[in-house]
């Protein structure tokens, strides 16, 4: 089940609650669609952090999948689903912004999984670093109602990348890693 | 801080050196990915070995047609090639060359061939003649974007270059079209050549050296690590 990573997650939600159900996983472990344009695996050499991230440009469309099962004891509507883009830019630039968009597809146990991308969560222009090698996390929310997420069924997602509406990097934006944390009652 | 290397097809080629880690083998399987640029004409070695001939051979002209040389010693020319091949220039393929001496004939017989893990009909060009049983050691050194002892260098990108002393099935080599990692029994050589160190992370040690202006790619094939997780 690649892509699709099951651990014990941050603190969200108040203290009685469950801690996150946390999805997804290094970004080179997330599965291709062979008939998209791929964010290409890519080795990144911090020194001695040596990593596979995939790089994403803005020349082409370029995405990476997953899917996972929303837990059965999801949370209430109105918490918030966290997404967390881990990267760096391939070469900074001082003032640069990337955009990142999220589509999925929900199916229900037995349902049909033919259904097209939708319900996009859109992230524009996401401030990186400007220093060489920094990490950047980008965290971004959404309520669970506005999801439409439903315990136990199957999200399909896929991620990639588009030009930032301004200050757009030019050059790569290497994701180590993506991460969906998911309240839990 | 790449996805693959790339190759000028002018005077670009890695050295593997005298790879000896096929001498004696009764099987093998080379496999890799890559992104060939054939609108220059002529013979292009993707990788292989000559020594007064060719030792073992993946090359393709601007037909665009691969050839499959394996030749003995024998004093000729001995190689298979593909039939019906179909290819586009410009796009990722995975070709995986596996080869069974035990199989007669021996060059044709024993060989399988496939493009993203679909076998690809294969013809002869010479019949197989007095081959020997095993792998035999040349003095000629193991390189990626040309033959050794030829000129026939290679434009384009490639990556994940693996070597096994063994015949993979077609659902292992499958396995391997998206998964760089998915088989390791009897792996032998691996070059994922992600950096122009050219790092041979099988264990083995056979580090390539670059000649000519091989460089960094950002561009690579569609694979993915599923062991890999960080939460």
């Amino acid at each position: 089940m690649s892509g699709a990573f099951i651990g014990g997650g941050g603190g969200g939600g108040a203290a009685t609650n469950l801690p996150d159900a946390v999805f997804g996983g290094s970004a080179a472990s997330h599965q291709v669609n062979t008939s998209t344009g791929i964010a290409p695996v890519k080795y990144r050499d911090f020194t001695d952090i040596e990593i596979l991230t995939r790089g994403f440009n803005t020349t082409t469309t370029q995405y990476m999948q997953g899917f996972f099962k929303v837990p059965t004891d999801l949370g209430a509507g109105a918490s918030n689903v966290t997404f967390e883009i881990i990267g760096s830019a391939s070469t900074a630039a001082a003032s640069k912004n990337v955009k990142f968009t999220f589509d999925f597809v929900q199916v229900a146990a037995g349902g049909l999984m033919t259904g097209a991308y939708g319900s996009a969560e859109v992230w524009d222009d996401q401030a990186i670093s400007a220093i060489q090698d920094s990490q950047d996390i980008i965290s971004n929310t959404e309520t669970i109602t506005n999801l439409g997420w439903v315990a136990g069924r199957e999200i399909y997602y896929r991620l990639y990348r588009s030009t930032a509406t301004t200050n757009n990097l030019g050059t790569d934006y290497d994701v180590i890693s993506f991460n969906i944390l998911v309240p839990r009652a | 801080m790449a996805a693959s290397l790339d190759f000028d097809g002018s005077n670009d080629y890695i050295d593997l050196g005298d790879l000896t880690i096929l001498d004696g083998t009764t099987e093998f399987t080379v496999m890799f990915h890559s992104n060939n640029n054939i609108s220059s004409s002529g013979n292009q070695s993707i990788l292989g070995r000559s020594s007064g001939g060719d030792n073992l051979g993946v090359l393709v002209r601007n037909t665009p047609q691969i050839f499959l040389s394996l030749n003995f010693n024998l004093g000729g020319t001995a190689y298979i090639k593909t039939a019906g091949l179909s290819s586009v220039d410009n796009n990722w393929y995975h070709y995986a060359w596996t080869w069974n001496s035990g199989i007669s004939p021996q060059l044709l017989g024993g060989s399988n061939f496939y493009q993203n893990g679909l076998s690809v009909s294969l013809i002869n060009h010479v019949a197989g003649g007095n081959l020997f049983t095993n792998f035999q050691n040349t003095a000629g050194n193991f390189q990626l974007g040309k033959r050794a002892g030829s000129t026939d260098t290679w434009n384009g990108q490639m990556s994940y270059i693996r070597i096994y002393n063994r015949a993979l099935s077609q659902s292992e080599v499958q396995d391997s079209v998206y998964k760089p990692e998915a088989i390791v029994k009897g792996l032998v050589g691996y070059w994922p050549l992600w950096t122009t160190a050219v790092k041979d992370l099988s264990g083995n040690g056979n580090d390539g050296t670059i000649s000519g202006t091989v460089v960094e790619s950002s561009a690579g094939p569609p694979v993915y690590f599923p062991d890999l997780q960080t939460n």
